[in-house]
């Protein structure tokens, strides 16, 4: 059932008074790693007891409720568990599970058929779920009582009885086809909502507990959802607009910013901030040569693409000399002036929030999110609580300043992230100049070649953004590319060798249309698998665009795909 | 800490009304034992008075039935305080009797038959476990070391502590501690005259003020 | 030196190698060290034999040479004084184990210790569990409540699948290898001294 606000009431409080352990299930994310650290501060304040447990995949979720089946706990799950029906979990009778999970569609289940199961939800966003109603879709158990009387009264009646039965019959198969039509529609595609911590800022706000870390752990969340390209640009301007505005200004002592005066505090601000990943942290030269807009602006991935990004360079009127040093070494206004050039020349509107500690950089939510999502997702070898303790300890860092820690946030953000996205640059440029991506039918197919890291390919910052700048990439070399998705399979290496991981992006029409992101491949990846049960998918992400398919079976499962979204 | 059960008072405490006042003096002599370099004389009636109300307390709060209120949390990081408190005093104490059993229970006799101020330094619990636990000392010693001794060398001396170079910094906390006398360095026969104000610092050996710190009229810092 | 003292070393260096070997390993327990003990006792053995003969000589009012019978007896005081502080470092850590680990000791700290020295252990363990058991009414447990409380609950991590725990409120906890859990700081205490559970902030 669906938990529509007043989460205090229905939500804390029942947690709080309730006498069982609770068990926090937590999705290694940024997002659920920011939700998780506003609800672990409000239970700490309240002396709650808890556990946390991380997942990754389905089968961990399954695994848990296995062998916890007999103890009463209160589940809170974040960021995952609303997309698959949890019925099947056998939760036991005596406990409760809370799904804050920014997965979109909720499973039908979930929603109407389990009361165990509760979905927080904003009540904002209500309309855009678009659930069926109920009757359409859940039958009643209650109306077979006619079945007693078989075989008995006259022939009349017993004609009478097969007849209604019949008419009953034909009914029941047009309510079925006609739940099954909605069903479809409802399921068709997939998409992001507001990420989870905003739900809980909010939570905490309700009960005064709303804090400068709090505020800041928000900001990377929401940030990290916009950095992953799970919500569009519009909706997070939305949200900064509509639910982060009340807090903007609490933490922002505007007689300090306006004396520029420089304290030892924590202040958190909110300003413009060109969207160009870590060049705070790089040089402008090698940021914008990794960035999704200068790169196909300036095709760099060709020969000329160097004299390209340098001819842009001077018709900006920005020096090589002060791209190539390290932003920071650049003085104020050098950098105050080369940011507004840039700002220009990408006509952007993003805005972000920033901390300033004491004398310490100013950090942006959004560099501090990209750290915060590789550190997590990377590396593989390392268990899921040390990634997410890692994670954890960069973003308390930047907040607090301690050193070793901070020197930690700098080195994720110096090396893992600059790689990633070089990286990422690598696989779209070769993509591009050896013509790996095919026009197969309905969709675009890239099918990578080269090898890359493990760690790259399991991280779905990776996947997202470098499946979206390839398909940009790609229709920038010649019009007409915009109508067709583009399906993305990596070879994995090492343990799991003879496996492929498949992914794919939205046409480019579709995701200037639509400011929810919401794309339909998960559901076509899902029809293949439901067409030919033999093709060997594994689809435990809860991302259900990001499946691992045998290799072998490649060639059926690209033409089951195009079956898949022909017959759409 | 008003709701607190009223407790029995042990006769000996009859000056000692109040819970808090059990509690301050408890803290009083758990600083004073932690800083003081010998043992001190034995506190364990007030241990056990604050164990009683300890258990009092635990068995208050769990008849609560809404556990998540303040009120609750509040008694029991008190409760967990005393009970670090009081642990650490018998915990303190202890290290002091293990670092040289046979002189405690030496001075422990001395001092209770000492015929114008008898003082118990251990209590009864604290000297069975000094005796018991000289006795396992002394038989590791003599089966590893001792026993191979010829005759000769099989007697080890005692070390007796020296506390007389000891410094402290100790307050005043009474009136009437009045003059305190302290060896002058200068000349070894004199002795120097020192006036205890009330609440005043002193950095001063440890022998001067020993009887004041066992009757906590000044407090160790 | 006397003639017939063929050892070029000086006559403690057993003795101090004992004492030596305890200040080199100040975080573990070494494995008690048999052989040099009893080369240490075979020396104030072998100086007591010689004093003896001197002091024989003497009291026979033979020719006698009184010059090293003092400094044989301080070498030999020096030497059981080594024993005795080797022995004596020993039993320091044997007790503070007792404070770490409970009753029980770990299998290496076992292997590490001669007889005398676990029955030592026990004995200690069992005056000290006396003396917890004759404090207040039910006892104290010392072990407890090592750290001034600034909290009630502690996080921590498990690091090793220990299974089901029931804290003293009676909520019932599953313990799995990587879990963070936040729980009463007292009844998690025993269990991180035992490293099943460690410490995060």
């Amino acid at each position: 059932m669906i938990l529509e606000d007043n989460f205090r009431q229905d939500f804390y409080n029942k947690i709080k008074k309730d006498d069982k352990s609770l068990v926090l299930i937590v999705s290694v994310d940024s997002d659920a790693l920011c939700t998780t650290m506003i609800l672990t501060h409000l239970l700490k304040c309240d002396d709650i007891p808890f556990t946390i447990l991380t997942v990754e995949k389905w089968s961990e979720v399954e695994k848990i409720f296995e062998t916890k089946r007999e103890l009463r706990c209160n589940y809170i799950l974040i960021n995952c568990g609303a997309t698959r029906s949890l019925s099947r979990l056998q939760i036991s009778p005596d406990s409760t599970a809370y799904v804050l999970d920014s997965h979109r569609p909720f499973h039908i289940e979930n929603v109407y058929a389990n009361e165990k199961v509760h979905l927080l939800v904003n009540n904002s966003e209500m309309s855009e779920l678009q659930l069926p109603d109920v009757e359409k879709v859940i039958q009643e158990d209650s109306d077979d009582d006619e079945d007693n009387e078989e075989n008995r009264g006259s022939y009349e009646q017993q004609m009478e009885n097969i007849r209604r039965k019949a008419i009953k019959r034909e009914e029941m198969q047009a309510w079925e086809r006609q739940r099954q039509r909605t069903l479809w529609k409802y399921y068709e595609s997939t998409w992001f909502s507001t990420p989870s911590c905003v739900t809980l800022l909010e939570l905490a706000a309700e009960m005064n507990r709303v804090s400068a870390e709090i505020m800041w752990y928000t900001a990377v969340g929401l940030n990290s959802a916009m950095v992953d390209k799970l919500i569009s640009i519009e909706m997070y301007t939305q949200i900064c607009v509509d639910r982060m505005r009340p807090f903007v200004h609490r933490f922002l002592p505007k007689n300090i910013i306006n004396q520029g005066k420089v304290d030892d505090l924590l202040h958190i601000t909110f300003g413009r901030e060109l969207p160009l990943a870590i060049y705070s942290h790089w040089d402008l030269y090698n940021s914008m040569w990794h960035n999704e807009y200068f790169s196909i602006k300036t095709k760099n991935w060709t020969q000329k693409g160097d004299t390209n990004i340098r001819h842009l360079l001077t018709q900006l009127g920005v020096t090589l000399h002060e791209t190539t040093q390290k932003f920071e070494s650049l003085s104020t206004e050098q950098r105050i002036h080369v940011v507004d050039l840039l700002e220009k020349e990408m006509d952007s509107a993003f805005a972000t929030f920033f901390a300033t500690l004491g004398y310490s950089g100013k950090l942006s939510a959004c560099d501090v999110a990209r750290a915060v999502t590789v550190r997590l997702e990377m590396p593989r070898s390392e268990t899921l609580m040390d990634r997410y303790r890692a994670g954890q300890a960069i973003l308390r860092s930047s907040i607090t300043g301690e050193r070793q820690e901070r020197t930690n946030l700098t080195h994720t953000i110096s090396s893992n992230c600059q790689r990633t996205l070089q990286v990422s640059w690598k696989s779209v440029s070769a993509a591009i100049n050896m013509s790996e991506i095919i026009a197969n039918g309905p969709y675009y197919l890239f099918s990578c070649t080269t090898s890359i890291d493990e760690d790259m390919i399991d991280s779905r910052h990776f996947l997202y953004n470098t499946t979206g700048f390839m398909l940009r990439a790609f229709a920038s070399m010649r019009k007409g590319r915009t109508s067709k998705p583009l399906i993305a399979m990596f070879p994995l290496t090492g343990e799991s060798a003879g496996w492929l991981v498949v992914t794919g992006v939205m046409p480019i029409a579709t995701i200037y249309e639509d400011s929810l992101l919401k794309t339909c491949i998960g559901r076509a990846f899902e029809r293949v698998k439901k067409t030919n049960s033999s093709i060997r998918i594994i689809d435990d992400s809860f991302n259900p665009d990001i499946i691992r398919l045998k290799s072998e079976d490649r060639t059926r499962f690209i033409d089951l795909l195009r079956h898949a979204f022909e017959g759409d | 800490m008003t709701d607190e059960p009223t407790i029995d008072m042990d006769d000996d405490y009859d000056d000692i009304t109040t819970p808090e006042e059990v509690l301050r003096k408890m803290t009083l002599m758990w600083q004073n034992e932690l800083c003081a370099p010998c043992l001190l004389p034995s506190q364990m009636e007030l241990v056990d008075i604050l164990l009683d109300q300890i258990q009092g307390m635990e068995d208050d709060i769990s008849r609560q039935r809404d556990k998540m209120q303040l009120r609750i949390s509040l008694h029991r990081s008190e409760l967990q305080r005393i009970s670090f408190l009081t642990s650490d005093y018998v915990r303190c104490r202890l290290r002091k009797i293990e670092a040289n059993p046979n002189n405690v229970i030496e001075e422990h006799n001395l001092r209770k038959n000492d015929v114008t101020n008898p003082i118990e330094l251990l209590s009864e619990t604290e000297l069975k476990f000094a005796e018991e636990y000289a006795l396992a000392e002394a038989e590791l010693f003599e089966k590893t070391v001792i026993e191979f001794m010829p005759v000769a060398l099989k007697k080890i001396p005692v070390p007796k502590p020296d506390h007389k170079n000891d410094m402290v910094y100790a307050k005043v906390l009474d009136d009437d501690v009045g003059n305190v006398t302290v060896t002058d360095w200068r000349d070894l026969n004199a002795e120097l005259v020192l006036e205890m104000e009330k609440s005043s610092c002193h950095l001063i050996p440890f022998e001067s003020v020993k009887p004041y710190v066992e009757e906590g009229k000044m407090q160790l810092l | 030196m006397n003639s017939n003292d063929q050892s070029r070393g000086g006559v403690a260096d057993k003795a101090l190698q004992l004492v030596l070997e305890m200040k080199r390993n100040p975080d573990m327990m070494p494995p008690y060290n048999t052989d040099l003990m009893r080369q240490c006792q075979q020396k104030i053995d072998e100086l007591f034999q010689k004093n003896a003969a001197e002091v024989q000589k003497i009291s026979a009012g033979l020719p006698h040479d009184p010059t090293l019978l003092h400094p044989r007896l301080g070498a030999m005081i020096h030497i059981r004084r080594c024993m005795l502080a080797y022995i004596n470092e020993r039993k320091n850590r044997i007790r503070s184990y007792r404070w770490r680990y409970g009753g029980a000791l770990p299998v290496s700290v076992r292997n590490a210790l001669c007889d005398a020295e676990i029955q030592f252990f026990n004995e200690y363990s069992g005056t000290l569990a006396r003396f917890q058991q004759g404090l207040g009414e039910g006892g104290v447990n010392l072990l407890l409540h090592t750290a001034p409380p600034k909290t009630l609950f502690v996080q921590v991590r498990s690091l090793e699948d220990f299974g089901e725990f029931e804290t003293m409120d009676g909520n019932l906890v599953q313990l799995t290898k990587d879990s963070l859990h936040s729980l009463p700081r007292q009844d998690c205490e025993m269990l991180i001294r035992q490293g099943v559970l460690e410490l995060v902030h």
